[in-house]
């Protein structure tokens, strides 16, 4: 494992931190009942030897409200958290997404975009990228 | 106490470290009051119903548990979701009959329906 590998990883875990952490200040100092006008749902980015996996949390969010784009090397999520306002409901406190999100995830070339697959348990949206196979290069015989 | 009739341990001021009371992570909720009681939902993904406990004591409701973090095989090059332990406790203004509480796990929310006690009436006997 190189050094550059390892400072480029701290730092990726070092900026999910701080995203993780302004995001709680948000919501600890949000004002109760105040609609935030664009929902972030959390993302998670891996990779495995055989694909990409890019994962995102979208609580309460049905399969029929999402919808995943390719293009252009770029993979898009956007959706539409379903609203809930109930008369005869006073709102105490309002932390939850609410609203419609997007979501866009620059893909690295070697990702097979084409046969994404995707599912949703849990309130987890997965979304699964085969690596191409090294199919680029090829070998020509001589006849 | 912070005047929307709610308070918890992690709720007051101050850093966000003493605020978690000790806990990797706090998941989101929102809190509505109806005239028969409290509707609490948590944004709890990616957890099975087994692993999330809910326990009330007077007038208090608690939920707590563990998100499963790292998936074997796989190296995490961005991370924004939150792992590992969390807590988070709610204190109501209404006394709730803690026995009635409800609790469904659909689509990665935690939806927990909260009955107010109901005042018992004594009828005073004698007198006139």
């Amino acid at each position: 494992m190189s050094a550059n590998w390892t400072l480029g990883r701290e730092l990726s875990e070092l900026r999910a931190r701080l995203a993780g952490a302004l995001r709680e200040a948000d919501q600890r100092w949000s004002l109760a009942g105040a609609a935030r006008p664009v929902a972030v749902p959390a993302l998670d980015f891996s990779e495995t030897a055989e694909a990409f996996v890019v994962r995102v949390d979208v609580p309460g969010v049905p399969k029929g409200e999402l919808d995943i784009a390719v293009q252009e090397g770029v993979l898009e999520i956007t959706g539409r958290v379903p609203d809930r306002d109930a008369a005869g409901r006073e709102l105490l406190r309002s932390e939850r997404l609410r609203g419609a999100f997007r979501r866009a995830v620059p893909l690295p070339r070697e990702a097979d975009l084409a046969n994404a697959k995707a599912s949703l348990a849990d309130g987890v949206l997965t979304v699964l990228i085969p690596r191409r196979l090294p199919g680029g290069r090829r070998s020509v015989e001589i006849e | 106490m912070n005047g929307n009739g709610t308070s918890g341990s992690e709720m007051g001021e101050g850093q966000l470290a003493r605020v978690r009371n000790g806990v990797d992570w706090l998941p989101p909720a929102d809190i509505a009051e109806t005239p028969s009681g409290f509707e609490v939902t948590l944004e709890i993904c990616g957890v099975s119903r087994g692993a999330i406990e809910v326990h009330a004591e007077e007038s208090r409701v608690t939920v707590s548990g563990e998100r499963p973090g790292a998936v074997e095989g796989e190296v995490c090059h961005y991370r924004e979701r939150r792992v590992g332990s969390f807590r988070r406790s709610f204190a109501f203004r209404a006394p709730i009959d803690s026995d009635g509480i409800r609790a469904a796990l659909t689509d990665g929310v935690l939806s927990l329906t909260i009955p107010k006690r109901t005042p018992t009436r004594v009828s005073v006997e004698g007198g006139q």
